[in-house]
């Protein structure tokens, strides 16, 4: 680990060895499927900045049967250099090293899927399990807080023979917590409708370092 | 009884959804008969049914209304008639999601059939049924007292839009039956 790389970006509590000791069991120990959720996860003003940058993206609608919600491209073609230094950071060495030491999954520097997405008032995302190609690992900063009532809240099944059963966690948004979870045959979860609100994040996939067989295209 | 409107049309009707792949008959049963149609299907005992992946509604498998029944054979004599259909009845938070689901598994081409017994419906709530072919996505607009057929081929699936928070303490109810 490199950590004056992740000292530039990171909380420095997330960088304490005993804490990242602590993590390390409590994603493996997590339920319903491996996840943590990183509360106040980016140091200075990166979240603000980010936020900012979000309201100048443009959004498309994506719309189906199984959501609907606003999206930017990925922000890897972004005009704004506050997402290019961004992303530079989330796939590099340093911060993939440190994401894999937590989860204990290898995974590839350099290669990331990003984007913004934006809830409105009665957009969801329904019950899925994001399993397509390498994906390893899903991962969400939220830029929004919101309240019990306003929903948008990432919802992870529980599963019994191998499909989701009911929901056992409920993750709400707060502003600049960093959520992520392992992407398995298991790993269902979903997007609580927002309820007259707007719900903002960026999200992606990390990737395995090794290409792996037998995994099943998403619906 | 079918609204009097319709009697002699058959052939017209026919002619429409072979043309057009489908018709929606506005009004097609008498104040009555819809009420009546209606206060049944108040009544049903429906069983929720979820599986996350794939819906989220109730449903009863029931007869066919016998007006309906007849109608249709007087419309399309030549297909294989079914004798019972499903009623729907869906709510804030359920769903249909493409898939083979029970309601909405990947079937043979036929005539899909859909009682809509809702009045007041709008369509910015969801609970709008669906069709998808994979390029285009026809919706079929929410009215009461509607029929509507329409001509499936194999690569049509359907699927209800999720309903949301402003549909809260409402119900949307139509009959789906399909006709091979």
């Amino acid at each position: 680990m490199h950590p004056s790389k992740l000292l530039e970006w990171l909380n420095p509590k997330y960088l304490e060895p005993r804490e990242i000791k602590k993590l390390q069991q409590q994603f493996l120990n997590a339920k319903p499927f491996p996840h943590l959720v990183l509360p106040h996860f980016f140091a200075y003003d990166t979240p603000a900045k980010l936020q900012k940058g979000l309201a100048d993206e443009p959004f498309q609608l994506k719309d189906s049967d199984l959501f609907t919600f606003f999206q930017t491209k990925d922000l890897q073609s972004s005009d704004n250099p506050i997402f290019w230094t961004f992303r530079e950071f989330l796939c590099s060495p340093e911060f993939i090293g440190y994401v894999s030491s937590l989860s204990g999954i290898a995974l590839k520097p350099d290669i990331i899927d990003l984007a913004g997405t934006r809830y409105e008032d009665t957009h969801y995302l329904l019950c899925h399990d994001d399993q397509l190609e390498s994906r390893a690992i899903a991962f969400f900063l939220y830029l929004s807080d919101l309240p019990a009532k306003a929903g948008g809240r990432l919802q992870l099944f529980g599963s019994q023979e191998g499909k989701p059963a009911t929901i056992e966690k409920n993750i709400p948004p707060r502003f600049n917590t960093f959520a992520f979870f392992q992407v398995s045959p298991l790993s269902f979860h979903a997007v609580e409708e927002v309820i007259n609100s707007k719900r903002l994040a960026i999200s992606g996939w990390f990737h395995h370092a090794e290409k792996r067989q037998g995994e099943r295209a998403q619906q | 009884m079918i609204n009097p409107s319709y009697a002699g049309q058959e052939k017209k009707i026919r002619a429409v959804l072979r043309k057009e792949g489908i018709t929606i008959l506005r009004n097609i049963f008498d104040a009555a008969t819809y009420r009546q149609v209606q206060d049944q299907a108040s009544a049903a005992s429906l069983e929720k049914d979820v599986s996350p992946l794939t819906h989220s509604y109730s449903r009863q498998e029931r007869d066919i209304p016998q007006e309906v029944f007849q109608f249709l054979k007087s419309i399309l004599p030549k297909k294989s008639y079914p004798h019972s259909s499903t009623l729907i009845s869906l709510t804030w938070k359920d769903y249909t999601i493409l898939h083979d689901n029970p309601i909405d598994a990947k079937e043979p081409a036929g005539v899909d059939i859909i009682l809509d017994l809702t009045e007041g419906w709008r369509e910015e709530w969801g609970g709008i049924v669906t069709y998808d072919d994979g390029r285009t996505t026809l919706k079929i607009p929410p009215q009461g007292n509607s029929l509507t057929l329409l001509r499936r081929t194999k690569k049509m699936q359907r699927y209800i839009k999720y309903v949301n928070h402003h549909a809260s303490g409402k119900r949307r109810r139509f009959i789906l039956a399909r006709l091979e």
